[in-house]
């Protein structure tokens, strides 16, 4: 066979390698510009973890329990601790929208001057879902 | 490899008796790689299989989707799957050493190593094996053998072994100047038919033909030179069939709708692209890629199999092996007597005498037979020989084309032969497993192993047409996240295995034998089923069938897989675009690109079961013996 007729033969496998290049390069450059569309919830569907309405209530619970000692014990670094942690976490469970989530948030940490091991590991992880929340955006 | 293969040169079209309406088709020429390009191709799969690795690893130990692990588990056992197949697959295409044929042999004492052996002429019988063919296409084939060339004096005796008893086939052969070979049963259809002939004549060497094999005069001049080594057994070439529709060309397709624009349109994407050719090879027939590739590149491993048809072999190994297993399982025919006997018995012993008639009628009762009676006896001839440790017989895949033959052509026809070569190696896998068989070595184990392996693939293949729909529809997804870091890990891993087998396939229409296997997943699991269940290999077929031409319920499930998936990708796409948001844009792209992949895969066999000749390209081609007869 000459090369031609090899490049003819090969044809089927060059398209694909194509088809496979251009495809990703779309998705990455979608996936960069941002569409706007959420995963919603759904059974092991994309982001169901976030959407699981067991977790959801869960969570607003949680939510609630924290604003009550917070509001029974303002001046508790425990709860303050207790309440940026259930607000990470209602956020995450799409339990609570991401700016009063953030608005909270940031109010809480704003008043907060503490350096125990609790508070330290949830500012962390105030920071990762407002912060990544907010960088996504 | 001769000097013909070596040049590329169309020998073997040179020397084509046929010189009629149909002699455009033209076989293909042997594929040939330099040695960098060889390594190129080694250093991209073994980048290939890494990467692949990589992939899987992490596809088990972080990408699961836990919430959903009745979905994503059977994927990721269905990848892994297809990953051990491809590694077997590199295995055997991995490089192209092969032996070289030594000068052509003038006497019997140059093919055995013997110095005291007789320096006589050489004898070859040639077998044309028939049972219903029409004797006219046997008559083609006899006389093609009757012109085989040789530069020393050798004697070539013809005979046609026709297990239907038939006045005609007779008749021709005695035309022919051939010997007529016949029996009173059909015991073990092609190989007792073979056994029955290699018991009524004594030829050195013999070439198998089947009924529609039309051998070229170089046939013996390229073959016998490998029989210089004395342990060579047999030299099988490729299947080449001559009546390969040729589709219709581009141009001609356009310009029957569109006129003079349309030719022209045709003729400059041509231009672009290279010939198209509309329904070309329908069925998915050209074994280019079967014989000068996966077959030729297990010489190295000693371990290419026979596959009947155009090959030829060496009397002295299928007798001394035959003699082997049937001693073989004549002493454990009598040891499992002797067993029984002294279980009933509670002796220590046999007495003598009741050992020796033990003996004879084991002797009587087991089958004496060269070839093994099997629906594969090709392959399951070929396990005996190379498991033989004493004599290390040896095989060869010689590259060269040197007969022609004819195709199935329909999708009933297809569909019988395919369903037989994988019953019939499946058979051989659940029976008499040639991984545990001992006299092989280790690459010839995994050779057969990618053999046998690649039956399995429907159990795989299942799993990437379904999964896709099922995504397509629900949402759901396999993976923990249709992330960045999912296309990260699977993009390159399949990049560089399409790069690897672009390279180490150069030549080969890989697209085409892919799409086949995977789109022929439902007989092969069909078989599976069947060889699970120890039921007999054959494809149930009413004549209705064949006579109407009703071969749509044969693509049955290809056509509802089709139909299911096209409903997928407008589903979940309508149900993306009007604001539902059960679907990540990557993930919708990524299924979307495996969901076209995989209606593409199953298109072609669904199109064969529809397709009708084109009469000006195709009926000349599939013609061409009538053509000739004119």
């Amino acid at each position: 066979m000459n090369r031609s007729e090899n490049f003819v033969g090969a044809r089927g496998q060059i398209v694909w390698i194509l088809a496979l290049v251009v495809s990703t390069a779309t998705i990455i450059q979608l996936e960069r510009l941002d569409t706007g569309v959420v995963p919603k919830a759904g059974s092991g569907g994309e982001g169901s973890l976030r959407h699981d309405p067991a977790l959801m209530d869960a969570a607003k619970e949680a939510l609630a329990l924290a604003d009550a000692r917070q509001q029974a014990a303002q001046n508790d670094p425990m709860a303050k601790v207790s309440l940026l942690l259930a607000l990470s976490v209602a956020v995450q469970a799409g339990a609570l929208d991401l700016n009063e989530g953030r608005a909270r948030a940031d109010a809480i940490r704003a008043q907060a001057a503490v350096g125990s091991p609790a508070w330290q590991s949830v500012a962390v992880l105030a920071e990762l879902t407002f912060g990544r929340q907010k960088a996504e955006e | 490899m001769t000097e013909a293969g070596k040049k590329g040169e169309p020998r073997a079209d040179r020397d084509r008796p046929s010189r009629t309406r149909f002699e455009r088709q033209v076989p293909w020429l042997v594929s040939s790689h330099s040695a960098p390009h060889l390594a190129l191709s080694q250093f991209l799969a073994t980048c290939s299989l890494v990467f692949g690795a990589w992939y899987l690893w992490w596809r088990w130990t972080e990408s699961l989707n836990l919430n959903a692990l009745w979905f994503a588990l059977p994927l990721v056992v269905a990848e892994t799957g297809a990953f051990i197949g491809l590694i077997l697959f590199t295995v055997n295409i991995w490089t192209d050493r092969s032996p070289a044929p030594g000068p052509l042999p003038q006497t019997f004492r140059d093919v055995t190593g013997d110095a005291d052996a007789p320096d006589r002429r050489l004898v070859v019988d040639v077998f044309f094996t028939t049972y219903s063919e029409d004797p006219e296409i046997v008559r083609k084939g006899l006389k093609d053998a009757r012109a085989l060339t040789y530069p020393h004096r050798i004697d070539v005796r013809i005979h046609v072994l026709d297990d239907g008893q038939r006045p005609a086939m007779a008749a021709v052969a005695e035309a022919e100047g051939a010997n007529y070979i016949t029996r009173g049963d059909n015991v073990g259809y092609k190989a007792g038919n073979l056994r029955n002939a290699m018991s009524q004549t004594s030829g050195d060497f013999v070439v198998i033909c089947d009924a529609d094999t039309r051998p070229f005069p170089n046939l013996l001049t390229e073959t016998l030179g490998y029989f210089r080594d004395p342990k060579m057994a047999w030299v099988q070439t490729p299947q080449w069939f001559w009546d390969i529709p040729p589709g219709v060309p581009l141009p001609a397709a356009l310009g029957r709708r569109l006129g003079r624009a349309g030719s022209a349109i045709g003729r400059a994407i041509e231009k672009v692209f290279g010939p198209v050719r509309l329904g070309e090879d329908p069925f998915g027939n050209d074994p280019q890629l079967f014989y000068d590739f996966i077959q030729r590149r297990r010489n190295w491993a000693n371990a290419s199999f026979c596959c009947g048809a155009g090959s030829v072999h060496r009397r002295e190994a299928v007798m001394e092996v035959a003699i082997r297993s049937w001693s073989t399982d004549v002493a454990s025919a009598v040891a499992l007597q002797d067993r029984r006997v002294r279980k009933l018995t509670g002796e220590a012993a046999v007495f003598t005498g009741f050992a020796d008639a033990s003996r004879m009628a084991s002797a009587q009762d087991v089958d004496f037979t060269p070839f093994k009676l099997h629906v594969s006896e090709d392959i399951y001839t070929s396990i005996r020989l190379h498991a033989d440790q004493e004599r290390g017989w040896k095989s060869v895949m010689h590259p060269v084309v040197v007969s022609q033959m004819m195709s199935p052509s329909d999708l009933l026809s297809w569909t019988i032969q395919r369903f037989k070569y994988a019953g019939g190696t499946l058979d051989i896998l659940r029976t008499d497993n040639p991984l545990f068989r001992s006299g092989l070595t280790l690459p010839q184990k995994i050779m057969y192993g990618v053999t046998f392996y690649s039956y399995l693939s429907p159990l795989w293949n299942i799993v990437f047409i379904v999964w896709p729909i099922i995504f397509l529809f629900t949402g759901i997804v396999p993976v923990a996240a249709y992330s960045m870091d999912f296309f990260l890990h699977i993009v390159p891993f399949l990049l560089l295995n399409e790069l690897g087998q672009l390279a180490g396939l150069w030549g080969a229409k890989t697209m085409t034998g892919r799409r086949w296997y995977m789109a022929m997943f439902p007989l092969t699991l069909r078989a599976l089923w069947t060889v699970i269940r120890g039921r007999r290999i054959s494809f149930p077929v009413t004549p209705k069938d064949r006579s109407e031409g009703r071969f749509l319920h044969l693509v049955k499930w290809q056509i509802l897989l089709v139909v299911l998936t096209v409903a997928g990708l407008v589903w979940a796409w309508a149900a993306y675009l009007t604001g539902a948001d059960i679907y990540s844009l990557g993930g919708l792209i990524a299924n979307t690109v495996w969901g076209v992949n995989n209606i593409l895969s199953l298109t072609p066999i669904i199109r064969a079961a529809i397709w009708q000749p084109d009469p000006e390209f195709d009926l000349p081609v599939m013609s061409g013996l009538q053509n000739e007869q004119k």
